[in-house]
Formats: structure tokens, C-alpha cells, sequence
């Protein structure tokens, strides 16, 4: 009987596992503000990757597409749970004197946990663009790629969630709404 | 677009909460313990078998060890197929029932075990076993509802729990059902689990004595599902 062969495959799925569990920790981290809440996501995308591996590791870069799995699970999960799409129509950008307010939020934040929460309010795609743009830094038209829309709505979407992050940051009391900051 | 300004500070902001993550060691290790189970495109599996009638599960002498300690938290997921109902609860584990009316399709099984993150080597009309076996069975497989030896289970559908995260790295489930055809529980179907090493085991066709252990297993190494023979009203 002819039972083996899927060992090397193991060891390959294996080593790639190692190699972007930080990533995907991380990203999960960023887009969900909570710890476990990553790990879930690591693990399913990693669930995910591992029934396409063949396909997956032929590819250029499966580790970006093992994010674009994470990402999509979080959109599709807040898809899920209300509205969305109007949050990436192209429209009236941020202003440059928002983007100066933002800016000023953002050096005066004293507590990554005070960030953490502001990014919590965002809505899901805008929380993804800027973490695909700011974090992982891709470019322009690669968060377009993986977000399936237009360069001109990544640059858009991102003005409106720096603006929205800078509200939130100036109304924050991350205290009393995260239980974790103590 | 932000001004340069605030998309520098944007990536300072992100670069502090992304280093934030508390214990991201733990998390990595945990994630590179679960055994994956890579589609690597083979993997036959063993012939089929007969007919197999409804009646009382009995739930054999393949060492049962301690069931889980509560009851899996709610339901996530479930896959209906007409042998068997295989559920995912939010806790993580996963429960297998077998129905003793339809006989095993041992693919679709593997298959549903492995979207389920389940390694598995699913077989009918043989075991696949590594001999010595594979320590750690034992939680990554409970039976909730055998408590051993030639125990009867109330329903006629017998149940097992899996935790796929504490199937040990380089081990996977090994399933095999058989169809008896002779001996005291003739006509009953006979499922076995045991955990085999990956890289090294054989398979065999003759089952398991029902009240004992394959070579190199210990009484805690497996357990062994009799169900779906003639009932006491027959088939």
C-alpha cells in the first residue's frame, strides 16, 4: 500500500507555519485589538492554507496570501454581522487640516492600549486599510488588490479612517471600555 | 491620501500596538503545535464492506480513558453525511457520532475530519497502527459516552470526542471499520481509533480482538466502537 509521501509536505507545511505565525499574530492582533481573538484567526487561516498547500506553495509569496486569508476572514465576519461596502466609496477624502488634527492625536498618544481601542472603532475595511497600508506597508495598489477595490478607494478610505481614528483617540477613555487597561 | 506627517505617525502607531501582543511566544507555539494536515493530493483507502443493521452500541475494551472534563461549549459547526455526524464546538474539540444504520464512507470522513483539522487516516476493512504506538491518545480522544469494557451505550449512536490541538505533532488518528462477519458480534460493525506515527505504520485487515489492543498498544493507547449488530429485535 502506498500510505506515504505526506511527510515532506508536513515538514514544508510545518516550516511555513513557523515562518508566519508572527505575521498572522500580529495582524490578527492589529485588525481585532485582542489577543485570543488573533490566535483564532491565525489558526483558521492556517487551516485554511493547509487544505490548498499544494496550490499555496507554488505561489510567489504564500505567506501575503495566508494575510489576505486573515483579512478576508475579518471583513467577511463583519460582512457578516451588519452594513458595509459604503465605507469604501470613493468620496471627500479627509481634509489636509484633519490629516494635521490626526497627526497631533496620534504623537500624543501616552498608551498603545489608547491606539488599540481608537482602532477598535473603526469599521472593519477601514481598520484593514490602514493596517495593510501603515503596518504591513504595502503599497497603495496592493491593499487594493487584496481588498478587491480601486487605488483612488484605498487612498480615499484611508484619509477617512485617519480622520475617524483622531476622533476617536480624542474622545477615548480606553480605561473604561477595554477591561484589560487597568 | 494623509499627509506625510500623519502617515508616519500612522506607522509609528501601528509598529507600537502591533509590538504590544502579549506573549506572542505562547501563541507562535501553540499555533506550530497544532498538527495541520496539508493536502498533499494521496492517500487511498481500503475496500468497502457489506450491510450492517441498527441496534444497540457497545462500547468496547480499547482502554478508555477519562472523557473531557465538561461538556464541549456550544456548537460551531456540522457536517450531516449519512454514517455519521461529525460537529465542531467552540471549545475546540470535535465530536464524531456514527450511525449504526449506513455503512462508513471512509472518504468522506477523512476528508470532513481534515476541513475539521483533523489529521486522519480513515480506512474500512483495516487498522492502520504504528507499532510502538504513539503516546498521547489520551486526551486528544474520548469516548463521552463508553465508560468500558462491554459497556452498553442508551442510544444506539456512539460517540467520541476529538481535541485536535492535542493530537501530538508527527501523529495522526488512525480510523478503521470493519464489518464483522464471524465471532460473537457478527454482524456488527467494529470502529477502532488509535493514534499512529506519520511517518511509519502499516495496515491490516484483520480487526482488533474487540476486547483487547493491536500490537504495541496499551490499554489507554485507543478505543473500539461495536455497533449497529442484529438488536434484540433483530434486523
Amino acid at each position: 500500500m502506498d500510505w506515504v509521501g505526506n511527510a515532506t509536505v508536513k515538514r514544508e507545511f510545518d516550516r511555513f507555519t513557523a515562518e508566519v505565525s508572527d505575521l498572522l499574530l500580529r495582524t490578527g492582533y492589529l485588525m481585532t485589538g485582542d489577543a485570543k481573538d488573533a490566535e483564532d484567526l491565525a489558526q483558521e487561516t492556517l487551516l485554511r492554507v493547509a487544505r490548498r498547500w499544494r496550490r499555496v506553495q507554488l505561489m510567489d509569496r504564500p505567506a501575503a496570501y495566508a494575510r489576505r486569508i486573515l483579512i478576508n476572514l475579518v471583513l467577511h465576519d463583519s460582512d457578516r454581522r451588519s452594513r458595509q461596502r459604503a465605507e469604501l466609496q470613493p468620496g471627500d477624502g479627509a481634509l489636509d487640516t484633519g490629516d494635521e488634527t490626526a497627526a497631533r492625536a496620534l504623537r500624543e498618544i501616552e498608551d498603545v492600549a489608547e491606539f488599540r481601542w481608537a482602532l477598535a472603532q473603526l469599521p472593519a475595511r477601514q481598520r484593514a486599510v490602514l493596517v495593510l497600508r501603515y503596518w504591513a506597508d504595502l503599497s497603495v495598489a496592493e491593499v487594493a488588490d487584496v481588498l478587491g477595490c480601486s487605488a483612488g478607494t484605498v487612498t480615499s478610505t484611508a484619509s477617512r479612517a485617519a480622520a475617524r481614528l483622531a476622533e476617536a483617540l480624542a474622545h477615548s477613555d480606553p480605561a473604561a471600555a477595554d477591561p484589560m487597561i487597568r | 491620501m494623509p499627509t506625510p506627517d500623519l502617515e508616519n505617525e500612522l506607522r509609528g502607531a501601528f509598529t507600537r500596538a502591533a509590538a504590544d501582543f502579549g506573549d506572542p511566544q505562547h501563541a507562535r507555539d501553540r499555533l506550530t503545535r497544532r498538527n495541520y494536515h496539508p493536502a498533499s493530493g494521496h492517500r487511498r483507502l481500503a475496500a468497502g464492506i457489506t450491510a450492517a443493521a441498527a441496534s444497540a452500541a457497545v462500547v468496547l475494551g480499547l482502554g478508555l480513558s477519562g472523557a473531557f472534563g465538561s461538556s464541549p461549549a456550544h456548537a460551531t459547526a456540522t457536517i450531516r453525511a449519512p454514517a455519521f455526524t461529525l460537529t465542531s464546538y467552540s471549545n475546540g474539540t470535535d465530536t464524531l457520532t456514527l450511525n449504526p444504520a449506513e455503512l462508513l464512507d471512509p472518504t468522506a470522513l477523512q476528508n470532513d475530519f481534515q476541513r475539521y483539522g483533523i489529521p486522519a487516516v480513515v480506512t474500512t476493512g483495516s487498522l492502520c497502527t504504528s507499532d510502538p504506538a504513539p503516546a498521547g491518545f489520551s486526551p486528544a480522544v474520548t469516548s463521552p459516552t463508553g465508560k468500558g469494557e462491554g459497556t452498553s451505550q442508551s442510544g444506539a449512536q456512539p460517540t467520541i470526542t476529538i481535541d485536535p490541538s492535542a493530537i501530538p505533532a508527527g501523529t495522526e488518528l488512525s480510523v478503521g471499520d470493519f464489518q464483522l462477519s464471524s465471532g460473537e458480534y457478527s454482524g456488527s460493525q467494529q470502529a477502532d481509533f488509535v493514534l499512529i506515527d506519520t511517518n511509519s505504520y502499516t495496515c491490516s485487515n484483520t480487526p482488533p480482538d474487540p476486547n483487547g489492543m493491536p500490537a504495541g498498544y496499551g490499554q489507554d493507547d485507543g478505543i473500539g466502537l461495536l455497533y449497529g449488530g442484529p438488536g434484540p429485535s433483530g434486523s
